[in-house]
């Protein structure tokens, strides 16, 4: 008996303490209000003993919050509200000046000149001026392509400090997608950078409207509000803690219970879980990512333009935003997003299965032909590949789809060569915010694996030229006209399988105001986040 | 070997303990360099999966130069068999932060719920699998099994789900994520238990079953034991060796971190950390998990084997 209670009580007494912890009446939920009404006022007028701490919720963990070397658009996300850049982005995705007070561009299009606000200093207290730019830039130019920014100033030639808050950059080469990449490219205090600069992984000190708290790896990172930045009176939260919750479900629950104010992004088939729900708001808004079929154009007959071309009309777009995006998303009518400055739209492929079949038997292929499809083994990708073989199926195009888990994948499309790939099909997306790495990477003829992401193994010299020149072009139009050119000419040359561009959800508790996505759909913007 | 002024059965227990550690060595040097070559023989680039689908060849060739990815693998293996018998299990390739700097956090999350989740397991499992036993072929038997073969078969991430829908949502007692009061280990525990709580209860009842059958058994009850007495002395402590076995290996299973579990309750623990690291090839943080779980695992099972001999004094340790 004695034995018995041994083993037995001190389980006992374990299932006694769950049970006491479960028993406990649970604690208020940080963060809902349900009883705010949706017209209350904002920020300013909230009283002093509100909530002000939100939670958003992401749906992957952030990989690094250094901003020089951040790949990934979560990390990128995070650091956006930390540190600044010395442009960024209006609503339109036009450039606007931010810790530049304004910026020129000399005719030739070699020298930036970017003239600085003053009275500005980064978290830790340290000036920020040209010689912070300079060191921030030269930290770059150091790492010899190491960090992730090596590729805003490929074109550098050389910096020039004029005074303490005048700057300019001189290129090499006319390059006009530089504006655009500096956005990207955000400033660091150089005390961290010249002193220690291994901790900007881990601990970003940047100029912007939040000050880094803590990250609990793979749990929450947190920051609080600037008071001493310019925009301070902006912003209405006290702190903003990102919790890393990748499974869907989970992150709508906490939306549900109020654990969390924001999910990002927001699962689109589980948008009817909480429509009914006056506490909860949705954001669509349309991204930079788009979706499409590469098809290598050193295989037959994939190198026929009439069997692309076919294959094209084969496909119901609007059936495949439906059937494999939830209806989140738009047609892909050119090689980049809707929403990028210099898209140029097409002229849609009509879904007509007659004018494919007679195309296909143009090309010597009526009855249609065989041909494999890679893509990720996500179950939205796989979705995608399947919707694709039935599509093609109906004019006779037997297609065999195969996953491949991701790292796999990647390795059998970029670890090889035009003679040594197996690659046919792949189904993939690529977000850009210019023009340039919308279009140079992926079509122009000397970016194929394993130099760039040209997997279609395209090459059309013109599409190079244009690209090239519109690269060069210093004036709006002009530049527009060269991409244009090339937009046209990939289109014609039905390079992809034009699919869609996605459209990113978000959902928020609506306590929250000003929270709302980037133009680029890429990330949150919270210059002007605040509570009601 | 013999440590005076340790009672002998002691002793003895000792030496085998420090054999079997010292016998740890050699496995160990061995499960390095396997998992060392056997991860780069994985199809995929981490210079490529790090630089990004957008990078050019310079930039992924950088990468790989700053991390030493282009070194033979020999010098690869001899410089990270240097650093680990330093103390230093290398620096992330993904994140650019080192190893135990990224592992140390995510341990304490992972071993309590590895934990809670078997203490339970191990009550209800021995619970259910003692009355199946006493009652066979009644109905608190079909009950148990029937508990049972719902545990084995519900998916994790399903039942994960359906508790946070259930009792975090629609009745909020709990909270949807996190670790950081006792109360939020219940349901990621309830969720990673249930399987093992399932094979307890079915391997105790057969164990029970078959030594309730014995010889010993008619002997206790006819000394006139109380049947309560029977079951616990002689019944249930012959079923627990192999009892025992089943629960030192699915602990093991336990502190590599159920992937699920950690994915539905938000929890930042060791198997979210090592899926990403696989997804990115990242080999000195895949390296440095795996090698501590192998270490834990020999750990554990010997551990159990100890037990052996305080639950059965016929097993001898030499």
């Amino acid at each position: 008996m004695k034995r018995f209670a041994k083993i037995v009580a001190p389980l006992m007494v374990g299932l006694f303490v769950l049970g006491a912890c479960a028993a406990q009446p649970p604690a208020p939920a940080a963060t809902t209000d349900p009883a705010a009404p949706a017209e209350a006022p904002a920020v300013s007028d909230a009283d002093d003993n509100e909530n002000r701490d939100i939670v958003i919720a992401l749906n992957n963990n952030i990989i690094t919050l250094d901003a020089h070397d951040a790949r990934d658009a979560l990390s990128n996300n995070v650091i956006a509200a930390m540190a600044e850049s010395l442009v960024d982005f209006d609503h339109n995705m036009g450039i606007i000046p931010s810790l530049a007070e304004s910026f020129e561009v000399s005719e030739n299009a070699l020298s930036y000149t970017f003239n600085l606000n003053r009275g500005i200093s980064f978290h830790d207290g340290t000036p920020f001026n040209a010689e912070a730019v300079r060191v921030n830039v030269q930290r770059i130019i150091d790492s010899e392509g190491g960090l992730r920014q090596a590729r805003t100033f490929e074109q550098l030639d050389s910096m020039e400090i004029v005074d303490d808050y005048t700057i300019i950059f001189h290129l090499s080469d006319p390059f006009m997608p530089f504006l655009e990449r500096l956005q990207a490219f955000r400033l660091l205090s150089p005390e961290v950078i010249l002193n220690d600069v291994g901790s900007l992984a881990r601990h970003p000190v940047g100029t912007g409207q939040f000050i880094f708290e803590e990250w609990v790896d793979g749990d929450r990172m947190v920051m609080t509000r600037n008071p001493e930045h310019r925009n301070s009176h902006l912003i209405g939260v006290d702190s903003v803690t990102y919790r890393f919750v990748m499974e869907n479900g989970t992150r709508v629950a906490m939306l549900q219970t109020g654990e969390a104010d924001l999910i990002y992004p927001m699962p689109p088939e589980m948008i009817p879980m909480v429509q009914a729900d006056p506490s909860i708001e949705i954001e669509v808004r349309s991204s930079t990512v788009v979706r499409y079929v590469t098809m290598n154009q050193n295989v037959e007959p994939l190198n026929d333009v009439r069997v692309r071309r076919a294959m094209n009309h084969a496909i119901d777009v609007d059936a495949y935003i439906n059937v494999v995006r939830g209806g989140y998303a738009v047609p892909l009518n050119s090689a980049m997003s809707p929403i990028l400055p210099f898209y140029y739209e097409n002229e849609p492929f009509e879904f007509n299965l007659d004018l494919a079949r007679q195309l296909l038997a143009e090309a010597g292929y009526p009855d249609g032909f065989s041909v494999t499809i890679w893509a990720s083994t996500s179950s939205s990708d796989i979705r995608g590949m399947e919707f694709i073989a039935q599509q093609l199926g109906q004019v006779g195009i037997e297609v065999e789809v195969m996953p491949m888990e991701e790292g796999t994948l990647s390795a059998a499309v970029y670890q090889t060569t035009p003679e040594t790939t197996e690659l046919q099909m792949w189904y993939v997306s690529w977000s850009a915010f210019d023009p340039d790495n919308a279009l140079r990477s992926t079509f122009v003829s000397y970016m194929h694996p394993p130099t760039g992401a040209n997997t279609n193994y395209y090459v059309n010299l013109a599409v190079d030229e244009a690209i090239r020149n519109g690269n060069r072009a210093a004036d709006f139009d002009t530049r527009f006209e060269y991409y244009a050119q090339a937009q046209r000419m990939i289109w014609d040359d039905a390079v992809w399988l034009f699919l869609g561009a996605d459209e990113t959800v978000m959902a928020m508790n609506t306590r929250l105001t000003g929270a709302r996505l980037q133009p680029t759909g890429a990330w949150l913007d919270l210059r002007e986040v605040g509570v009601r | 070997m013999r440590f005076a002024s340790i009672p002998h059965r002691v002793n003895i227990m000792l030496r085998y303990f420090i054999k079997r550690v010292l016998q740890m060595i050699p496995l160990l040097i061995v499960v390095s360099f396997v998992i060392f070559m056997f991860i780069r023989m994985i199809p995929g680039d981490p210079a490529r999966l790090i630089a990004g689908f957008d990078a050019t060849y310079e930039e992924v060739e950088a990468i790989r130069r700053m991390h030493g990815l282009d070194d033979p693998l020999i010098v690869q293996y001899a410089r990270y068999m240097t650093n680990l018998l330093s103390g230093d299990m290398g620096t992330s390739l993904r994140t650019g932060r080192p190893v135990a700097e990224m592992l140390l956090p995510r341990y304490a999350p992972t071993m309590t719920l590895a934990f809670t989740s078997m203490l339970w397991a191990l009550a209800f499992g021995l619970i259910i699998g003692i009355f199946s036993a006493i009652f066979r072929g009644k109905w608190p038997d079909y009950m148990g099994m029937l508990l049972a073969v719902t545990g084995i078969s519900i998916p994790a991430f399903w039942m994960g789900l359906m508790l946070i829908q259930n009792f975090a949502v629609v009745i909020p007692i709990f909270s949807v994520i996190g670790l950081q009061n006792p109360r939020d280990y219940v349901l990621p525990s309830i969720t990673l238990g249930a399987g093992i709580m399932a094979m307890l209860a079915r391997t105790s009842r057969s164990e029970m079953v078959d030594v309730m059958s014995h010889d010993y058994i008619r002997t206790a009850r006819a000394k006139g034991l109380s049947e309560f007495e029977v079951i616990t002395r002689h019944g249930l402590r012959n079923s627990m060796v192999q009892i025992m076995t089943i629960v030192g290996l699915q602990f093991g299973f336990l502190l590599g971190g159920s992937v699920i579990v950690e994915r539905v309750f938000g929890i930042a623990g060791l198997g979210g950390l090592l899926v990403d690291s696989i997804f990115f090839r990242d080999y000195t943080v895949i390296q440095a998990q795996l090698i501590i779980f192998s270490t834990l695992f020999i750990f554990v099972n010997l551990a159990v084997d100890i037990a052996y001999g305080f639950l059965n004094p016929k097993i001898r340790y030499n």
